[in-house]
């Protein structure tokens, strides 16, 4: 804002080792998927298994907006970048399963829609991947906490990881039945096990926190010019302070 | 060359190395979030970060450009074509 009209902005100098070290604050998408996805033989009724982990409560798309909007009223830059490196990737893991969902619905007979479960679903998205539950509730932000509150939020990522890779070993076992590429899953349940382990230290370290980080925290929240912070001065007292 | 709707062999071998790359990246980033003055986990991420850069130019070289700020061509764009990472020719 202080630099209107002060010669050329930083856009579209960036390149893509920029990129790499951080120096774009923004997206850019990468074609590449961040796991390889080869599926040989199409498979409606698994499709409508994993479209879960698509647009589910314990799904990618979830994880994405629970870690990426939990960023903006946490005072800790520390967990900020945590936050926003991990709902990045879940960016990549959604289109994963989109990869998913896109070949194990491909070249379907009528036969193998009509005899499958994923015959509801087709009537209304046909082989789009559309974002929705298994149980056919679409995608809801009801499934996301975020409170305001770090200490809140963190606990609930690291439930909401440790519900992931659950579902995700529910399903690996539906896979090996199915003999379909389930070094895919094996790969995918790592993937949210490090965030679980990241929230659970940034847990410990915050319960640690002693006088002078309250002070901190304080001032953080001062100069951000927010006031009460959020509406909970109680919750605010026990996590912050 | 561009166009052809058969990802080669060549080009996806790139890509495969740079998914396994980038994954570590990811994970070494991860730590490095945790653990800012590892030394070794800094300078195993400069290494990554540089056999990254390598392999994005030999993508961007093979008309396969990773991002489209990538693109190399004073002819073609190549950025639009196909096949797309979700599709099985690409995997």
């Amino acid at each position: 804002m202080t630099n209107v009209g002060a010669g050329p902005t930083v856009l579209g100098r960036g390149t893509s080792r920029q990129t790499e070290r951080g120096e774009n604050n923004m997206w850019i998408y990468e074609k590449k998927l961040q796991y390889p996805v080869k599926i040989k033989n199409s498979n409606p009724k698994l499709a409508q298994l994993i479209i879960s982990q698509l647009g589910g409560p314990d799904g990618e798309l979830a994880a994405s907006m629970r870690y990426l909007h939990q960023r903006y009223s946490c005072p800790y830059d520390k967990i900020t970048g945590m936050l926003t490196d991990i709902g990045t990737e879940e960016l990549a893991h959604l289109e994963i399963i989109a990869a998913i969902i896109h070949q194990l619905t491909r070249n379907l007979s009528e036969e193998q829609i009509e005899s499958s479960p994923f015959a509801t679903y087709f009537v209304d998205h046909t082989t789009g991947a559309y974002p929705v539950a298994a149980s056919g509730v679409p995608f809801d932000m009801k499934y996301v906490g975020i409170k305001g509150d770090i200490l809140t939020d963190l606990n609930e990522d690291l439930a909401a990881d440790a519900a992931i890779a659950k579902a995700q070993r529910r399903r690996l076992k539906n896979v090996r039945e199915l003999t379909i590429q389930s070094a895919l899953l094996r790969f995918a349940i790592p993937t949210q096990i490090l965030p679980c382990r990241n929230s659970g230290e940034r847990i410990a370290k915050l319960n640690k926190n002693t006088g002078k980080e309250r002070c901190l925290v304080q001032a953080k929240i001062a100069g951000k010019g927010v006031g009460k912070c959020c509406n909970c001065a109680r919750q605010l007292q026990r996590t912050h302070f | 060359m561009g166009g052809c709707n058969q990802e080669s062999g060549a080009e996806r071998s790139l890509v495969r190395k740079l998914q396994m790359i980038d994954f570590a990246i990811v994970d070494t980033v991860l730590y490095l979030n945790a653990y800012p003055h590892s030394r070794s986990a800094l300078s195993h991420y400069k290494k990554l970060t540089a056999e990254r850069a390598k392999l994005c130019e030999a993508l961007a070289r093979a008309s396969a450009p990773i991002t489209h700020r990538d693109e190399l061509s004073d002819e073609r764009w190549s950025w639009t074509d196909g096949p797309w990472p979700w599709d099985v020719q690409a995997n």
